[in-house]
């Protein structure tokens, strides 16, 4: 069975262990390598580079020695565009294409041919200004993919996020696509989340309205008016809004009508339970889309149970979720191919 | 994200400096990447639970040292994720003890959110006090 998707992960994955020094730079280049052979390796440009927006001539030295000794295969570039870098106001389009262009130049450098990009652009009414239309000269140029970042709480169904669908099909060009972010398919708050709050002595009773509310796929404001109602102090306003900013209530269906312009996947999880499957996100029909739709790239396992939990378990945490992904891969492969697995 | 890491010293220096004194302790940037200084827009300090005057808390990164209230201006120079930074508070009361507890928190904003979204990180800590000849 062979199959066009390839996995990889983030840096984003390793937070608490690289913030708390457990691993430098390199280790967890090493770390990352150690997952499998041929592992991609997506960075988070102003987490890994000190020289950010700029690459350094030593960084490149440095990434350049970790791909090579460790098996890695640069996969994504995780490019910020920083619009509201000054307080007060926006960039200017000089002064985000110049931002933007110096972090491609450095992607390139680094031997990538795709950079995710954060940015949101929903208000634009002129869309020609679109820093990924202003940028097209300098994808062309380096021949590098640029993939916007469609993330939690946007989800592709919105109307706004739609804006950008449209634009960017019309656009059609080969160096502009998405990134589409598994959090903004979820079919439940996660369980850690939810166990952090109960730790921190959030009654059980309170945190169960509050998950609840967001089965109901509430509206912001809608669920400031809950918030409001439940009247329970700072730590359930953090409850419901992490709930609403995390775990995203986009349907995997509205996922096949972008194929065409998914370039990249961010596969985020929050914790792969004791059976060995995601306790989230909606992985099961995410992966048969992908399958089905030929999707031929990566997905960048980036977890993020980290930010309720303590307990330093990234490798394990990741390693996990990509036997997960392999398993529903290898079914949706044999399904497609009309063999079912046995 | 990293609220237990923002206070990242075990110790507090008090040193003279002019006709004032100051209190010393490193801080480390609570989030996962790298932020321009002009991020940082607010602080909340207590020194045994008396509050300080934001124009007296100061932050010294890569040898210079900047005033908390002036940060904003500052969005060229990026903090990097890794780099502790030592926060400076003119002090120039007595504390009763050789320890004192340090109430601190800040805000700061995300700048790939635009104006949107912002980041409330709180730490409390009990440290040694050290006294110094100068900073």
């Amino acid at each position: 069975m062979t199959t066009t998707i390839r996995l990889g992960t983030t840096t984003y994955s390793f937070n608490d262990e690289y913030h708390s020094y457990d691993l430098s730079l390199e280790s967890m280049f090493e770390t990352i390598g150690s997952l499998s052979p041929k592992q991609g390796l997506e960075i988070i440009a102003p987490q890994c580079i000190r020289t950010y927006p700029e690459v350094s001539e030593e960084f490149e030295r440095r990434f350049r020695y970790a791909v090579e000794r460790y098996d890695l295969v640069p996969s994504a570039f995780g490019h910020y565009s920083d619009l509201g870098r000054i307080p007060g106001r926006d960039l200017s389009i000089e002064e985000a294409v110049e931002f933007s262009r110096i972090q491609l130049e450095g992607a390139k450098r680094l031997g990538y041919s795709l950079a995710r990009m954060s940015y949101q652009s929903f208000d634009l009414t002129d869309r020609r200004e679109a820093l990924y239309r202003q940028l097209l000269p300098d994808l062309e140029r380096l021949e590098l993919k640029l993939a916007i970042e469609i993330h939690a709480p946007n989800i592709i169904e919105s109307e706004q996020q739609q804006r950008v669908i449209e634009d960017v099909a019309k656009l059609n060009s080969p160096y502009v696509g998405f990134t589409i972010d598994c959090g903004c398919m979820t079919s439940r708050v996660s369980p850690v989340c939810e166990r952090k709050f109960l730790e921190l002595g959030v009654d059980p009773a309170v945190v169960k309205r509050v998950i609840d509310f967001w089965a109901t796929e509430p509206s912001l404001p809608e669920l400031r008016a809950e918030i409001e109602a439940i009247d329970g102090g700072p730590l359930v306003e953090l409850l419901a809004t992490e709930t609403w900013i995390y775990f995203g209530h986009g349907k995997p269906a509205a996922l096949r009508a972008i194929m065409p312009y998914v370039f990249h996947v961010h596969g985020k999880f929050f914790q792969v339970d004791e059976n060995g499957n995601d306790d989230a996100v909606a992985y099961p029909e995410i992966i048969d889309i992908l399958v089905s739709s030929d999707y031929d790239g990566w997905i960048s396992s980036e977890y993020e149970g980290h930010h309720w939990l303590k307990n330093r378990d990234a490798y394990a945490q990741v390693k996990a979720h990509q036997q997960y992904l392999h398993r529903l891969i290898d079914d949706s492969e044999a399904s497609k191919s009309g063999t079912a697995r046995t | 994200m990293f609220d237990e890491d923002l206070i990242a010293s075990q110790r507090l220096t008090r040193s003279p400096r002019g006709e004032h004194r100051f209190l010393a302790f490193k801080i480390r940037l609570p989030w996962y990447r790298s932020l321009y200084l002009s991020c940082f827009d607010r602080i909340e300090l207590s020194v045994n639970g008396s509050r300080q005057a934001e124009e007296d808390i100061f932050l010294k990164l890569y040898g210079t040292t900047y005033r908390f209230s002036d940060l904003t201006k500052h969005y060229s120079v990026l903090w990097f994720v890794l780099d502790p930074a030592e926060l400076l508070i003119q002090h120039d009361s007595n504390l009763p003890s050789d320890r004192c507890v340090i109430v601190l928190t800040l805000f700061f904003r995300i700048p790939y959110h635009r104006h949107v979204f912002r980041q409330v990180s709180t730490c409390t800590s009990a440290l040694q006090i050290e006294d110094r000849t100068a900073l």
